[in-house]
């Protein structure tokens, strides 16, 4: 691997880490943060924990796809700035409480995307593109709204240099569309566009002047996402960071490589050999993953499609949780994280909320283990 | 310069006539026969590429797991192992069942492959 890929105080050290040492070395008071995984499925939450135990304080979140992880740091009062699409616990808490608590009291500030439009910010991350394009946010209250400028985190200093290195200098740009809304639907075929997606109507664009005053198709340009740090979930992981990612993707391999570095926590940690074996089945490429750490079951609560479902026990209860007292819901999860990750696995699951069975630590980890048949587990309670 | 004289030469203009139609020797359908058995061959044969390594690897942390056993002090983990060793025996049993079987009509095939050659030459 070409040394100019490997951070200079990486060079010559190993990549695979504990978690302790993985967190003190990336993660750092105020560094901007994107956790990969989507919703519940492939949240790297022993990473996450490890942050928590690790106090590390004024974290500028930028993430797509729900709000898991950001709902423990909020709860342990870790988070200052949130570049977001979405705050929800699914179905559970449509509004994850303690980000939503945090953003109203003011301890968070948050600038808000579209799901769209901060994917295709990913997506210009990851290809080093200046910008994407798309119309998504058009309509919307997104472009009236730019809490960054409000707080003058964007631009330049009078020293030429960025006033936030991960934060871009404008929100989002107008520009009128430079092929005249040829690539828009309804497409011009002859018997018109059979596609269903028709949201881009045309004629309605055209004939509108918002934004710009004038007549005619118009564009959002959104910038690139560029976290200092990424964290991801895989089920494998080569020993020089090639990574494997089964089931839904997400957006983690766009938030990987989109970052100046890159956790991958993986629930096994495997030779180079076995992965290249099918390359092209492979998600990450080494040079893009700076840190190793193997932590089998590290996803709990959350899912890790083929290997274990997640705990919904624990998401009923804690959504009952983290509507206490402030304090109080600080004081739990500080508890909850416990002083390593392997006492935390053997104590926490089924600890402190009911479950059919009543197990606890690994045995009730083991039963939460997914058919290998269909990603998860079929017979699991999900009473509300 | 030599080479790409001889290329030139080479390149005649018989060389882009076209073939006459050929009668087929083989009817489309044995062909499509022939095709979706060693599709379906090769498709797993890229899957086990995949899994090769790691099913290699299975009989020593099966080894390592069986040592453990006479160490265990807890019922419930006897528990666990138990579950998650009928869970592999129940995808490995299939996994045998349908390489084995598969296994034993290569054989079947390979035999009336040769029964037919020896019709076919007499």
């Amino acid at each position: 691997m070409a040394e100019a890929t490997i951070p200079t105080f990486m060079r010559g050290k190993d990549k695979i880490m504990s978690l302790s040492d993985a967190v003190k070395t990336f993660v750092k008071k105020g560094t901007c943060i994107c956790p990969g995984g989507f919703s519940y499925t492939k949240k790297p939450f022993a990473l996450a924990r490890e942050v928590i135990r690790q106090d590390i304080k004024d974290l500028f979140v930028t993430m797509n796809g729900g709000a898991s992880i950001c709902e423990f740091w909020a709860a342990a009062g870790l988070v200052k700035l949130l570049d977001t699409t979405y705050i929800g616990l699914e179905g559970i808490q449509p509004v994850a409480y303690s980000v939503r608590r945090s953003i109203q009291d003011g301890t968070i500030d948050v600038e808000d995307y579209s799901n769209y439009g901060y994917g295709l910010r990913t997506v210009a991350g990851r290809y080093g593109w200046p910008f994407s394009p798309c119309m998504s946010e058009f309509g919307t209250s997104f472009m009236d709204n730019d809490t960054f400028a409000k707080m003058g985190l964007r631009g330049k200093k009078a020293d030429g240099s960025w006033i936030h290195p991960s934060i871009p200098p404008a929100r989002a740009a107008v520009i009128e569309d430079p092929f005249d809304g040829w690539g828009l639907r309804p497409h011009a075929f002859e018997g018109g566009d059979g596609t269903s997606n028709q949201t881009n109507a045309l004629e309605k664009v055209r004939e509108s002047t918002a934004y710009t005053g004038k007549q005619g198709v118009k564009v959002i340009l959104v910038p690139p996402i560029l976290p200092e740090v990424t964290i991801i979930l895989a089920q494998r992981v080569g020993n020089k960071g090639t990574t494997r990612i089964e089931g839904i993707l997400g957006p983690d391999a766009e938030q990987a490589i989109s970052a100046k570095y890159c956790i991958a926590q993986a629930e096994k940690i495997v030779t180079e050999e076995e992965l290249r074996a099918q390359p092209y089945s492979n998600t990450i490429a080494m040079q893009y993953v700076d840190a190793i750490v193997e932590v089998p079951y590290g996803g709990f609560p959350g899912q890790v499609p083929y290997y274990y479902d997640y705990d919904w026990d624990f998401w009923r209860a804690y959504t009952q949780i983290n509507r206490k007292d402030k304090a109080e819901v600080n004081k739990y999860i500080r508890d909850w994280v416990m002083e390593d990750e392997w006492t935390f696995l053997t104590t926490r699951p089924g600890d402190g909320y009911p479950t059919i069975t009543g197990t606890k630590g690994l045995q009730r980890l083991f039963e939460l283990r997914a058919d290998a048949t269909y990603g998860y587990k079929p017979g699991l309670a999900r009473p509300l | 310069m030599e080479q790409r004289k001889r290329m030139r030469a080479r390149i005649a203009e018989e060389d882009f006539k076209l073939s006459p139609g050929i009668e087929p020797r083989e009817s489309l359908e044995t062909w499509q026969k022939v095709i979706s058995a060693a599709w379906d061959m090769t498709i797993v044969a890229v899957a086990y590429n995949d899994m090769r390594i790691p099913l290699r690897r299975v009989p020593e942390t099966l080894e390592t797991l069986e040592a453990e056993i006479s160490r265990i002090g807890d019922e419930t983990t006897l528990d666990v192992i138990e579950e998650e060793i009928k869970t592999g025996i129940r995808h490995f049993s299939d996994i045998l069942e349908h390489s084995r079987d598969s296994r034993d009509r290569m054989d079947r095939i390979l035999r009336a492959t040769w029964n037919r050659r020896v019709q076919l030459k007499s």
